[in-house]
């Protein structure tokens, strides 16, 4: 078995450190192209449609589920404490084109799943620089 | 491309095992050794070595170490599985073109299942650090959860999948039962898939492919100097028709969920045509098909990126899966594959499209081929291949 990783993000990488810096504040940010105003995901050094320069915009955090897996079995050893969860992907509501994926471990919603089910989006601290969000169901079935 | 049309001349491969009780090189050293000789060749006739990447721990100067090859031609094709095999073809082809020399040895292969670290699944996508920092952390790792998500998507929108994927692990099974050279030693059956637990809901075991230790290589040159080569063994060369390989856009390295429109979506429909149209036929002049099928969900995919069907309809297109048998109109994976045979980053799929065009795939031999069709799923990348007979 490899060696286990660390499960925290690198909070000073500096390609993400803005996403982490504004989740730190609660505030969920993806970048978005200045000039064209296309939203990029994964972020990037510049944009991919007209090499413009990029911005982080804040957005409402509102997702619509694209997809999602329910793990129970940790498949690699650093989840063997963390299954069962449930990862979605989202589209994010206010930044078309950025599907973002997070996880929940509120097993009660597994039931009233389903694509296009709206999501709303919370934050856990995880540490002084990690403030990881996560995704509830939003709406009542 | 008929001036320098390309052949396949020598094809070697080891077992396909989870424990081969050898190193990464000398599994390397077995299954190039073999390609060269089938081609009638000596390690010293090789001008040219081009490799996919990541898909050997085992460097090209390692191997010319070991045999005495001298190539004086290196390359690293920038594209995996098959995809990768595809596109180290084309860049013979070029090489060929430049007159960079006359054979291209293209290898894979690692104790992946047994000891390889660098060249397993996992450190293969931890290398990316957008992975490592916006998947790994929220539980999308490893790669059964990601095509958990496609199964997931696809059977939301095109309905339930599962009878299809079923009938594809269930006929690979049958194949890789006659091979003789697979991992997996027992029938299968469709209960069987049902019964498989489920790894990442809606993923089963089942519809992922083995972890393998196992090598392949092959040997290309031009249908011209193959022709002039003496081949005591009477063996039939195999042209190559056509190869074209694409990548999707934007390209989108190991992130498999942002591919648009769909997260399922491959670049299939972008290279098919071209490869087809080189080679100069249609759908129905294929006799025999070899897919890249890490996991079920892909194949079925495949199948309708690469036109036998529309999107959305493979699962009518595979029903009970008897088109995909050895009797069917579209025999696919023929050897059993990676989901029942072993994983071998796809180069299998080229070796027994090529035994399939010499007649040399023994009791999985489709009798009469003249055209084989390669699908080479590489993620954001694809490749295909069309082989023919002498």
């Amino acid at each position: 078995m490899a060696d286990e990783l660390s499960l925290l993000p690198e909070h000073d990488w500096p390609v993400l450190q803005p996403f982490w810096e504004a989740a730190n504040r609660g505030e969920l940010v993806f970048p978005r192209c200045k000039h064209c105003g296309t939203w990029h995901w994964y972020p990037t050094y510049m944009c991919r449609e007209c090499e413009g320069e990029l911005e982080w915009v804040s957005v409402a955090p509102h997702g619509t589920l694209y997809s999602w897996v329910v793990v129970r079995r940790a498949l690699v050893a650093e989840y063997r404490e963390k299954v069962p969860y449930i990862v979605a992907l989202l589209e994010i509501d206010d930044a078309p084109g950025v599907r973002f994926v997070l996880n929940t471990t509120d097993m009660s919603c597994e039931k009233k799943l389903y694509i296009g089910a709206k999501m709303q989006i919370v934050f856990e601290r995880l540490s002084d620089a990690i403030n990881m969000p996560r995704c509830l169901l939003a709406e009542p079935i | 491309m008929k001036k320098e049309q390309l052949a396949i001349i020598g094809i070697g491969e080891t077992t396909y095992s989870s424990n081969s009780g050898l190193t990464g090189e000398a599994l390397l050293l077995q299954a190039t050794t073999r390609a060269v000789r089938d081609a009638g060749l000596r390690m010293k006739d090789i001008d040219g070595i081009i490799i996919p990447r990541e898909m050997s721990d085992v460097r090209p100067y390692e191997l010319e170490f070991q045999t005495g090859m001298n190539a004086k031609f290196k390359a690293y094709a920038m594209m995996e599985s098959t995809a990768g095999v595809i596109h180290a073809m084309e860049m013979a082809q070029a090489a060929l073109a430049a007159g960079m020399g006359k054979h291209y040895l293209i290898y894979s292969g690692a104790n992946q299942a047994s000891a390889s670290q660098s060249a397993s699944p996992r450190n293969f996508h931890m290398h990316d650090r957008y992975k490592r920092n916006l998947e790994f952390p929220m539980g999308f790792h490893p790669q059964p959860v990601y095509f958990a998500a496609w199964k997931r998507r696809y059977s939301a929108l095109y309905g339930d999948c599962e009878p299809a994927l079923a009938a594809i692990c269930v006929n690979q099974r049958r194949h890789a039962l006659l091979n003789g050279n697979s991992q997996m030693k027992k029938p299968l059956s469709v209960e069987d898939y049902y019964r498989s637990p489920l790894l990442a809901e809606p993923l089963r075991l089942l519809d992922c492919c083995l972890i393998t230790d196992s090598a392949a290589a092959l040997v290309v040159s031009s249908m011209e100097t193959a022709k002039a080569l003496p081949r005591p063994t009477g063996r039939p060369l195999v042209p190559v028709l056509g190869l074209a390989t694409a990548a999707t856009d934007p390209v989108s390295p190991y992130c498999f969920h942002q591919t648009r429109p769909e997260m399922f979506d491959t670049a299939a429909g972008k290279c098919v045509p071209l490869a087809m149209s080189m080679a100069g036929i249609q759908h129905d002049d294929i006799d025999v098909m070899e897919m890249y099928d890490c996991f079920s969900i892909t194949v079925l995919r495949e199948i309708e990126d690469c036109g036998f069907c529309g999107i959305g309809e493979g699962i009518d297109f595979i029903g009970d899966g008897s088109v995909l048998s050895l009797e069917g109109k579209f025999p696919l994976n023929t050897h059993g594959g990676q989901l029942s045979r072993g994983y071998s980053w796809g180069m299998c799929h080229v070796l027994e499209a090529t035994k399939q065009m010499r007649g040399e795939a023994a009791r999985c031999q489709i009798p009469g081929a003249k055209t084989a069709f390669v699908g080479g799923y590489g993620a954001w990348q694809y490749g295909c291949l069309i082989l023919g007979r002498d």
